[in-house]
C-alpha cells in the first residue's frame, strides 16, 4: 500500500466514523421523558355566573399553578347549560386542533379551519372530526365552580 | 483614482473574476423574457431574508417566557427594528411567491425534461425547504396565532401512519407545544434549513451552469 492509497482509505474511515456518529445524534432528538398529564382542578367561576340557558364562553388564565409549565397559559372553556345540568367542552377541535366558535345564530359549535360541525353538547355534526369534543369534568364547591384540565 | 487603482489591484491579486467567468459571462439563448428572471427573483428574495434574519437574530430571543417580549423590544425600543422585521417578513412572503411563479414558469415552458430533471428535482425540494422556514418561522412570534397555527400544522404531521407520533413528539420536543418546540423551530430556521437551503442552491445553480438556460419554445 503506497502513501496515496493509505490516505484515501484513512479518510475513509474517519469520514465513516463520523458517519456512525450522526446515529446517537439524531437518535437524542427524540424526547427522552415526556410528561404525564394529569386532571388538575382550577376555579372557573362562582355558581350565580354560570349560564341560565345556552352556552357562556370562559377565558381561564392559569396565573394560580405556580411552578408548573402550564403558568401564565389561558384556556378558553365553553359551559353548556343542558337540560340536564351543565356541561364544559373544550374548544379543541378533534380534527388538528383549532379552536372552535360557538355561533349563536345556528347552536352549532363550528371549526373555522376546516368548517366541523358540533352540536351544543358537544357531539359531531358534520365535517372532518372523527370525534366529539372533549368533555370537562365540572366540581361545585361551596358555590365556586372548578374545572378539570388535563395539562 | 486612486479607489479604482485600490479596487483593480484587489481585483488582479485576488484573482476573482477569471474563475468565475463561467458563472457571470455564460451564453443565454435568445427570445427570453422576464419570465426567466423569477428564478433569480426569488434568489434575491432569499439573500434579503438571509440578511435581514441575521440581524433579527442578534435580538431575539428563543425563550418561552422572553420570546414575545423581544419582539415587542424589538418593535419599540430597537431603531428601524420594525423595519427589519418588515423586510424579512415582506421578503420571506416575496420568496414563495417568486418559487410558484418561477416554478410555473418552469413547467409552462418544459424546461424541466432531460438533462434537466436535477435542476427541477433541486428546485422543488428547494420549495419544499422554504416552506419549512415559512412554517418554523411562523411560530417564533410566540403569539396565540402562532401558537396555535403550530399545533394545528404539527398535529397534521402526527396523522402520518406508524411514524406520525414519533415524528409529533420529536418535532415538540414533548407531547404539547411548548418552549421546547420553540427552540427546535428556531434552530431549524436559522441554522439546519437554511444550511440544506445553501447545499440545494448550490446543486441548482451548477446544474444552470452545466446546462445553460433551456432555449424557450
Amino acid at each position: 500500500m503506497d502513501r496515496r492509497d493509505f490516505l484515501k482509505s484513512a479518510i475513509k474511515i474517519a469520514f465513516s466514523i463520523i458517519g456512525l456518529l450522526s446515529v446517537p445524534f439524531i437518535v437524542s432528538l427524540r424526547p427522552r421523558y415526556i410528561r404525564k398529564k394529569e386532571t388538575k382542578f382550577f376555579f372557573l367561576t362562582r355558581l350565580e355566573d354560570m349560564p341560565r340557558r345556552d352556552v357562556k364562553r370562559y377565558d381561564l388564565s392559569l396565573t394560580s399553578d405556580k411552578g408548573s409549565n402550564s403558568q401564565g397559559k389561558s384556556f378558553r372553556i365553553y359551559v353548556v347549560n343542558t337540560n340536564k345540568g351543565w356541561i364544559a367542552l373544550s374548544p379543541v377541535c378533534t380534527h388538528l386542533g383549532c379552536l372552535v366558535n360557538y355561533s349563536r345564530t345556528k347552536k352549532e359549535f363550528i371549526c373555522p379551519c376546516h368548517g366541523g360541525r358540533y352540536s351544543i353538547e358537544g357531539e359531531v355534526l358534520g365535517g372532518p372530526p372523527p370525534q366529539g369534543l372533549t368533555k370537562l369534568p365540572l366540581r361545585i364547591d361551596n358555590d365556586k365552580v372548578y374545572v378539570g384540565l388535563r395539562i | 483614482m486612486r479607489q479604482q487603482g485600490l479596487l483593480q489591484w484587489f481585483l488582479d491579486r485576488f484573482g476573482l473574476k477569471e474563475p468565475h467567468k463561467a458563472l457571470f459571462e455564460r451564453p443565454v439563448p435568445e427570445g427570453l423574457s422576464y419570465f426567466y428572471c423569477l428564478g433569480g427573483m426569488a434568489f434575491t428574495a432569499f439573500l434579503i431574508s438571509a440578511f435581514s434574519g441575521l440581524f433579527l437574530s442578534v435580538f431575539y430571543v428563543p425563550e418561552e417566557n422572553r420570546a414575545f417580549q423581544s419582539i415587542v423590544m424589538l418593535h419599540e425600543d430597537i431603531a428601524f427594528g420594525r423595519l427589519m422585521r418588515g423586510i424579512h417578513k415582506w421578503s420571506a412572503t416575496l420568496l414563495i411567491v417568486f418559487l410558484i411563479l418561477h416554478g410555473l414558469r418552469v413547467f409552462v415552458s418544459r424546461a424541466y425534461r432531460p438533462p434537466r430533471e436535477l435542476n427541477w428535482l433541486s428546485g422543488v425540494i428547494l420549495f419544499l425547504l422554504s416552506m419549512a422556514e415559512g412554517f418554523t418561522g411562523y411560530l417564533l412570534p410566540w403569539d396565540q396565532k402562532a401558537y396555535w397555527a403550530t399545533v394545528v400544522g404539527t398535529n397534521i404531521i402526527g396523522l402520518i401512519p406508524l411514524f406520525g407520533d414519533l415524528l409529533l413528539i420529536t418535532l415538540r420536543g414533548g407531547s404539547d407545544v411548548s418552549g421546547a418546540t420553540l427552540i427546535r423551530f428556531y434552530s431549524l430556521h436559522i441554522l439546519w434549513l437554511p444550511i440544506l437551503m445553501l447545499f440545494f442552491l448550490w446543486m441548482h445553480f451548477h446544474m444552470i451552469r452545466k446546462l445553460g438556460i433551456a432555449r424557450s419554445l
